[in-house]
């Protein structure tokens, strides 16, 4: 738009009038959605990642005029569930869902399928394609680029004959297996071994102490950590500290916290691979809001994720803050 | 083998299509219960199945049910489907059922129409038809940990397995039946080549190897298997019986060829339906034609070269036969010679076969040349005529049996036909005649073959029949003597006259005592027979006293029965062997054989003179004679002849005379010397004038 302004100043008085009448339609397009009512079911909204993009989703659907309720399921499967439900009965006019499992999206698409309302994924996918469009983090390039970073820290530091372990989200899902891939492609690139991958079930802070405990046991030269999520940083950190290899073991992580800033300044934290959710609230809402003006979309739409480390955090932590931290 | 053994079915072919369809039957049969016992099995696995299914599927459903991960017992869901190949699985999730404000939230997967799996909609009418469809199913409460219910899972099964396998289990039956057809077929049929039908195309390939007549030429194969070996030896003995009654039929067919040709015998074959006849060329060789010239022949080729009246004649007994009247035509019957003349032939024939209605259809028959057998039954018949006409008898003997005597023979001995015919010839001996009368007989009969001279012909009363027999040999063609014929000429007559010619020659006619002639015949035999004995013959002259006044008083005839009474009178004084003769009118010679001396003849001579002397009756009359004897003896101490002997008894007759008559006197040479001189001799003339 800040383009097309541009323009429209240097054009003749009858472009003019042209363009004056583009842009109060553009001020119609960009309100249209004010009659809609948009619901968005995210799986637990007290989450600070899903809190970001259920800002960003409010932000952009108050931009176009949408009314949106949103539906935190607590990750609560019978919740979702009933949002769902509830959300079809409110006879929405569109979902953006980010569902707590790429399985449970399944039933939430097929019941709005059934209701004929569209549905945009955001995040994690489902398990099919009857959805409008799927708004997601490219996690391949985000864990490529944290692998890129990781690999010239160990360099830097002539460890790169050491190895490096990994704490992973399950492997099932698409965004865990995206991850995996693209760090293991950068760290082979130059040479550096895995020293294996654990994957998380539950999530909790035991569970990712005890994974880091585990393979610095099991691997003595273990020199790195790469952590797929980031709100137990503190337990690997913890675990780290506890095996005494506070200083001998850097520690990376895919994920933002709003800590993460000042670790990474510091240097307890190499990097992290930062997804925009807010970015992602926003560009879910755009999509849909494309698709019931009867606008082409893409199935499959790929967010960056920013591969933040010391050398380039002061460079992008103005979108760090924005579509990162929802500030 | 001819394009109609290649026309005709084969044995190999027919049974191996009979033991396929026979084999084909029993597995199908064999199918038939393999697939109904597949069937119910697999029905019993298909509700084994849904049983299964539906436990597991409540199992593994319940946790993720309780958990309300729709999707994921939803790919339970389509796991089981599709690992079990349900027709259709369908849950009912009380749960989500209460969410979405309805008694349950259905889920499931159906196989539609073309194989692929769509979610179940319960609002779907066609997928609810589809489940309809469905050939079995189950249902089955899912439950939590607390037994309270969560929803329900009901399993439909369709008839697609059971179909699919049925016709698996029916393709591999089907394929069991053709292999095991094809494998038993291939196996039976080199089976039945290799020990069947390998030996028969041998047996049938020796076969072929025929003569003309379609009889091998060789001995069949003799096969090693017991069944075709029998059957091999069997034909081979058939073929040997036939060669041998093809042998024995060739040798009958030349036997019977010959017989033809030997015989000059016509054979005509007689289609009688359609007139068509077949001669062979003697038929046409006895009128004098070849077959040539009488093509084209038919049945009027015959009509029009016999005659008339032996064609109508030959017509009747054609017509007897054909009826059934006569069991075979036999016909003889005149036909036109080429030249002109009549010829006889002996025309016989048989129907052989006739129609289904008993109409004759092929008649076959010979012609016989029997005109020489007809000429000579002619002759026969003429000869028949003077057999049985003649006055002569006639015998017809052969090797020492009587054949035939006719009628003549009958009436000359009194045989009976059946007394002599196929009697010996030896019955006609006669004992009249010597062995060597016989033996000169059939001496001529060897030689000259013929024989004629008198005989006495035995008669049945005993007598013999005397008879001018002649024997004449009868030969054949060859010179062999095949019979004999025998002519018996009655000379009874003739013998009666010679009987009287011999008669008056050597008996007096009045007295019938022998005359000089026989006396002077058994006087010499007396004299040979005295003199081979040895004994004495005493010759008596006796000449009556006073016949002569006999004659002058009563007359000749009155002199005639006087002698004719004492003539008798001597006979009856006489011994058996004594012979008395009347020299002529009033003398009489006494011949006195078998003596031994003059004592034995006074007796004699003493009877004489009584017996002479005593009166005889001449009429009312009576006569009395006398006799004087004069007796010379023999033999004599010098030779004498009959007739010297017979003067010397005469010329002591004389002596008698003068001594006084009545009386005898014996010849002594001395005394008689003077009388001889002064009388006449004995046989002269002037003798008899003197007595008289």
């Amino acid at each position: 738009m800040t383009l097309s302004f541009m323009k429209a100043s240097q054009a003749s008085r009858p472009s003019v009038v042209f363009i004056l009448f583009l842009a109060l339609f553009g001020l119609v397009l960009k309100a249209h959605g004010a009659e809609k009512h948009l619901a968005y079911l995210v799986p637990d909204a007290r989450i600070p990642f899903w809190n970001i993009m259920t800002n960003g989703v409010r932000h952009e659907a108050a931009e176009l005029g949408y009314r949106v309720s949103v539906y935190s399921a607590e990750n609560e499967a019978r919740k979702e569930l009933e949002f769902t439900a509830q959300a079809i009965r409110d006879q929405v006019d569109g979902i953006i869902l980010s569902p707590t499992n790429s399985s449970a999206a399944v039933t939430v698409l097929k019941l709005a399928e059934r209701a004929g309302i569209p549905v945009v994924v955001s995040d994690i996918g489902a398990d099919r394609d009857n959805y409008v469009s799927y708004i997601k983090s490219n996690n391949y390039q985000g864990a490529y680029d944290l692998g890129e970073i990781l690999a010239s820290a160990l360099m830097q530091k002539r460890w790169q004959s050491g190895t490096v372990g990994i704490i992973a989200i399950p492997q099932k899902r698409d965004n865990g297996k995206a991850r995996t891939r693209g760090f293991l492609d950068a760290l082979e690139e130059h040479g550096i071994r895995s020293a294996g991958l654990v994957q998380q079930a539950d999530f909790s802070y035991r569970e990712t102490y005890d994974f880091t405990r585990q393979l610095i046991a099991q691997n003595p030269d273990l020199r790195a950590l790469w952590l797929q999520g980031s709100d137990r940083y503190q337990a690997a950190l913890n675990g780290i500290a506890d095996s005494g290899k506070t200083g001998e073991i850097l520690l990376i992580c895919f994920d933002a916290e709003p800590e993460f800033i000042d670790m990474i300044a510091d240097g307890r934290l190499v990097g992290a691979g930062m997804q925009q959710p807010f970015l992602m609230g926003e560009k879910a809402v755009d999509t849909m809001d494309l698709y019931l003006q009867g606008q082409n979309v893409k199935k499959v739409q790929q967010v960056d994720v920013l591969p933040v480390s010391s050398r380039n955090l002061d460079q992008w932590m103005p979108l760090i803050m924005r579509n990162v931290l929802g500030q | 083998m001819t394009p109609d053994d290649r026309k005709s079915p084969s044995l190999l072919v027919k049974a191996m299509v009979v033991m396929t369809a026979v084999i084909l039957l029993v597995f199908s049969f064999h199918a038939v219960y393999v697939y109904s016992s597949q069937r119910a099995e697999i029905i019993q696995g298909m509700n084994r199945d849904i049983r299964e299914s539906l436990e597991r599927l409540s199992k593994n459903i319940e946790p993720f049910m309780a958990a309300y991960s729709i999707n994921e017992y939803e790919k339970l869901v389509a796991t089981e489907v599709a690992l079990n190949e349900h027709f259709a699985v369908v849950v009912r999730d009380a749960e989500m059922g209460e969410i979405i404000g309805e008694p349950y939230y259905v889920s499931g997967q159906v196989r539609g129409a073309n194989g692929n799996y769509i979610p179940y909609r319960k609002d779907n009418p066609l997928l609810n038809e589809r489940l309809d469809q469905a050939f079995l199913s189950g249902t089955t409460a899912i439950t939590g940990p607390a037994g309270e219910e969560l929803g329900q899972v009901s399993v439909y099964v369709s008839d697609d397995p059971l179909v699919r396998k049925l016709h698996a289990v029916l393709l591999e039956e089907a394929l069991t039946v053709l292999i095991l057809t094809v494998t038993l077929s291939l196996l039976l049929a080199v089976v039945l080549r290799r020990y069947f039908f390998g030996p028969l195309q041998r047996i049938s390939a020796s076969m072929r190897n025929c003569d003309a007549d379609g009889i091998p030429l060789a001995p069949l194969p003799n096969p090693r298997y017991r069944e075709v070996r029998v059957l091999s030896r069997t034909i081979n003995s058939m073929l040997e019986s036939i060669k041998t009654a093809k042998e024995h039929r060739k040798v009958e067919r030349r036997r019977l060829e010959n017989a033809i040709t030997g015989t000059r015998t016509g054979t005509w074959e007689w289609n009688v339906s359609t007139g068509e006849t077949v001669f062979n060329e003697r038929w046409a060789e006895i009128v004098g034609y070849t077959l040539e010239e009488l093509a084209p022949v038919s049945i009027d080729t015959w009509a029009s070269l016999a005659h008339p009246e032996d064609l109508k004649r030959s017509g009747e007994l054609l017509d007897r036969h054909f009826r059934g009247e006569l069991p075979y035509y036999e016909c003889e019957a005149r036909m036109r010679h080429k030249r002109g003349h009549w010829v006889w032939v002996l025309d016989r024939g048989c129907v052989m076969t006739r129609t289904e209605d008993g109409q004759p259809l092929m008649m076959y028959g010979t012609h016989q040349d029997i005109t020489d057998r007809k000429e000579a039954e002619k002759k026969l018949s003429m000869a028949a005529g003077v057999f049985r006409y003649a006055r002569e008898g006639i015998i017809t003997s052969a090797e020492g049996e009587i054949l035939d005597v006719n009628a003549a023979f009958s009436r000359l001995t009194g045989y009976a036909h059946s007394d002599v015919v196929h009697q010996d010839y030896s019955i006609l001996y006669s004992d009249r005649h010597s062995e060597l009368f016989v033996t000169s007989m059939l001496k001529s009969l060897d030689e000259e073959g013929v024989w004629s001279g008198e005989y006495w012909m035995p008669c049945r009363n005993g007598s013999a029949l005397p008879s001018l027999m002649t024997i004449a040999a009868v030969r054949n063609s060859a010179g062999e003597v095949e019979h004999y014929v025998t002519l018996v000429a009655d000379i009874s007559n003739l013998k009666q006259n010679e009987d009287k010619l011999r008669l008056i020659a050597h008996y007096d006619n009045l007295t019938g005592l022998p005359n000089r002639i026989l006396l002077m015949e058994r006087l010499r035999h007396a004299m040979s027979v005295a003199r081979r004995r040895n004994e004495l013959l005493a010759v008596v002259f006796l000449d009556l006293d006073g016949f002569k006044e006999i004659n002058d008083t009563y007359g000749h005839a009155a002199g005639d029965e006087l002698l004719t009474i004492l003539a008798d009178r001597m006979d009856r004084a006489l011994r058996e062997c004594d012979t008395v003769a009347r020299l002529g009118g009033d003398e009489f010679v006494v011949l006195l054989p078998d003596i031994s001396g003059k004592g034995d003849c006074t007796p004699v001579l003493d009877r004489l003179l009584a017996t002479l002397s005593a009166p005889a009756r001449l009429g009312e009359s009576e006569a009395h004679v006398s006799a004087s004897l004069g007796v010379a003896l023999y033999p004599q101490g010098a030779t004498v002849k009959a007739d010297a002997l017979l003067r010397q008894a005469d010329l002591a007759m004389y002596q008698a005379k003068q001594h006084g008559k009545n009386q005898y006197r014996f010849f002594s040479s001395t005394e008689i010397l003077t009388i001889a001189d002064a009388l006449p001799l004995l046989d002269s003339p002037s003798s008899e004038s003197r007595d008289n």
